[in-house]
């Protein structure tokens, strides 16, 4: 069972109660399955991270798993293995990419 | 045509002249710093002397400066930088952009050297080289206070220098209002040249726009985007740019300790959400709905009473993490300082940083330091050498050259631990874990600037042209030349303002077009989105062929040893670094697709193709 390290920001780190935390995940576990079980654990963070009709990401937000923006992986659908960190990103001072962007 | 007129000033001679603003500046480089740039390549010879007389600076506003557009009373001044020897370009916001524009004035540019201090008084129709005597020798809050009320108008803005400016400190920033035009030494250029001030007051409306109802519409698009953005009006002017603390902790890209290792979680203390606590109000610039800048307050501890317009992001990294600072009522009272001495506050901190990881490493002794503990975290110390560098007294003396010549007089080893690209200390991003970052700095014109081509899209996820991984060189070289050459024409250029442009337009990609409607609609240019970009273009080669020209060579566009050779070894861009091979392919892929020789030299045939004919002949042979 893979042990994967998940860092925020902000109010979403207010939810969780501490700004980085380990989860232990199954195995086959994506990038969507770790922010699913985060939803499952700590109220009102679903609504934070998720668009209630599509599914998708919030469009402010943006994730990078080592580093790595997971849109220039396989998106939400990046697979998790052990040792992996999880960055969910609130951008500030710039970016926050619209539904209607390209 | 609806651009003001060009006002030069020559403090030599005390001869002050106007003359209208060239067609062909207009339409070959829209205005703002990009036509400054081409001014400054054609009435300076790269080779003088930063701090002669024959240097000039050009203070130079876009075309939207005093229109209905928002976010737009910005001012670009531009000089050869006494800090690298590069083209010299910083601007700021505030008001005193729009009161200049408001006396008729598009374009500054003043010559010469003044025999004892003067500053320059701009009103309508109406302009002045005054005595100075009185103002010389005060800081930068007193100098605007007290000429406003010598000249009994309470609404005179004022861009002046302090006391580090008037002592050609290196850094020395041009500050109005609270807004710095903080990066490249430019006050020290006034203060070479006994300049103390520039002062205006102005009541004039822009000229007609060419088609009113077209550049009202363009307006409407703009402010529309500025509300579809989901951080402008709420993140962004809640929290200002200090929210890039708790972003670039988490990236491990914010550097720390003069750049051995990233900051990590302790310094979430000079954070945006610690510094909610410190906020009393905000503040804007003239024209500005956004209202962004946090106006940061200490009511106890050894630094109570300060208040300052700040600080901003790279402030609180040179403030603070580079320097080993945690204490935000420290960076808070040093950002203030800066500010009524004249001096940048990233370069200040970047060579403080240089000096203390010097000093830890026994390479500075306690007595060359002037007894001070410049041990990281020391922010008595840091406080104690800003006020040193200012009035140039002791180490200060030495550390006011910069970085780079403050390493070379210290000798031996110094140099491996002077971060900078041709002489300019790195703002607040490492780039060993942001590769176009790393190649902006390596390749932009005035040295290891983020706000040439700043990766938006590495930094902040934006996913235009699209998503990228930071982690990796492949298609840098390419993201640069988007972000340098867009940036150049669609904010430095017409001068809207970068957090507009970085929130508001960019994630829709939406720049060049609109820049390209607004421009359309006021001067009556038939341009197209793609003539934006190319006049983008055209300022990067202008400014390349003319650091060239003073001596710059692809050897330049490098970055310091320790980014080349050592890993980062904590944050979440642990293990990265760019290698010498790595700057190799990024810089050959880059010059390739600028059309640019493998020694960085722009071909006769793409400059050609800019309209830039009469470059090739000023091209370095051989």
């Amino acid at each position: 069972m893979p042990t994967v390290t998940v860092r925020t920001m902000f109010d979403l780190a207010q939810i969780m109660g501490r700004p980085t935390v380990q989860l232990t995940v199954g195995a086959g576990a994506t990038a969507r399955t770790v922010l699913e079980e985060l939803t499952a654990a700590h109220d009102g963070l679903r609504g934070r991270l998720f668009d209630p009709k599509t599914g998708d990401l919030l469009p402010y937000l943006f994730v990078e798993m080592n580093g790595r923006d997971i849109r220039a992986l396989q998106g939400l659908d990046t697979p998790v293995g052990e040792g992996d960190a999880l960055s969910v990103l609130i951008p500030v001072a710039g970016g926050a990419c619209l539904d209607d962007s390209p | 045509m609806m651009m003001g007129k060009i006002l030069r000033a020559n403090l030599t001679t005390k001869q002050i002249t106007e003359s209208p603003y060239p067609e062909e500046l207009a339409r070959q480089f829209m205005g703002g710093a990009g036509a400054a740039i081409k001014l400054l390549y054609d009435e300076v010879d790269p080779r003088v002397d930063p701090l002669g007389p024959e240097n000039k600076l050009i203070a130079s506003m876009g075309f939207l400066a005093g229109t209905s557009a928002p976010s737009t009373s910005r001012v670009a001044f531009v000089a050869k930088s006494p800090l690298s020897g590069t083209v010299g370009y910083a601007n700021s916001g505030g008001y005193f952009p729009n009161e200049l524009r408001a006396t008729g004035v598009q374009a500054i540019i003043v010559e010469g050297k003044a025999e004892a201090p003067v500053y320059l008084w701009i009103g309508d129709n109406k302009a002045e080289i005054r005595d100075a005597k009185d103002y010389w020798g005060l800081n930068t809050i007193d100098t605007q206070y007290y000429m406003q009320q010598s000249l009994h108008d309470g609404n005179i803005r004022v861009a002046c220098i302090g006391p580090a400016g008037e002592r050609l400190v290196k850094y020395a920033a041009i500050i109005h209002e609270r807004r710095a035009s903080g990066r490249k030494g430019l006050g020290a250029v006034m203060g070479a040249k006994n300049l103390k001030a520039i002062a205006v007051r102005g009541s004039q409306e822009v000229p007609p726009l060419a088609d009113p109802a077209a550049f009202k519409e363009a307006v409407k698009v703009l402010h529309a985007a500025m509300k579809d953005s989901p951080a402008l009006y709420h993140r962004f002017r809640n929290f200002g740019t200090a929210g890039n603390v708790e972003l670039t902790v988490k990236q491990g890209d914010m550097p720390a300790l003069n750049f051995q290792e990233p900051a990590d979680e302790r310094y979430l203390t000079i954070g945006a959400q610690a510094g909610t606590g410190y906020r009393v109000r905000h503040f804007t610039c003239d024209q500005c709905p956004v209202m962004a800048a946090q106006v940061r307050a200490v009511s106890s501890g050894p630094y109570a009473g300060y208040t300052s317009e700040g600080p901003e992001f790279e402030s609180l990294y040179s403030l603070g993490s580079d320097m080993g600072i945690t204490d935000m009522g420290a960076c808070i009272a040093m950002d203030r300082l800066c500010d009524e001495l004249g001096v940048d506050t990233v370069s200040f901190g970047a060579t403080v940083a240089m000096a203390m990881e010097l000093y830890e490493r026994d390479i500075l002794t306690r007595k060359d330091v002037d007894g001070l503990d410049l041990k990281f975290g020391n922010h008595e110390a840091a406080v104690a050498v800003l006020r040193k560098i200012a009035y140039r007294e002791g180490v200060g003396d030495l550390l006011a050259e910069g970085s780079r010549l403050a390493a070379l007089r210290i000798g031996g080893d110094a140099p491996k631990y002077a971060m900078h690209v041709k002489g300019l200390e790195f703002p607040g991003y490492d780039p060993r874990g942001l590769k176009a970052m790393g190649l902006n700095y390596m390749t932009a014109f005035t040295g290891a600037d983020h706000s040439r081509g700043h990766s938006e899209q590495e930094v902040f996820g934006i996913p235009v042209p699209q998503a990228v991984d930071r982690l990796a060189i492949e298609g840098k070289a390419a993201l640069t030349i988007f972000n340098q050459d867009g940036g150049a024409s669609v904010k430095d250029s017409s001068m809207l303002c970068t957090f507009v442009v970085r929130l508001a337009l960019l994630p829709k990609n939406l720049g060049p077009t609109l820049i390209a409607d607004l421009w359309r609609a006021a001067q009556g240019y038939d341009v197209t989105p793609e003539e934006v970009v190319r006049v983008g273009e055209r300022v990067t080669n202008v400014a390349r062929v003319w650091n060239l020209r003073a001596g710059f060579t692809r050897a330049d566009d490098t970055l310091p040893e320790r980014l080349l050779m050592e890993e980062l070894k904590t944050g979440a861009s642990k293990g990265h670094r760019i290698s010498p091979a790595d700057r190799d392919t990024m810089l050959d892929e880059y010059y390739s697709l600028h059309g640019w020789d493998a020694k960085g030299v722009p071909t006769p045939e793409r400059l050609k193709a800019l309209g830039l004919e009469a470059l090739v002949a000023d091209l370095p042979r051989g």
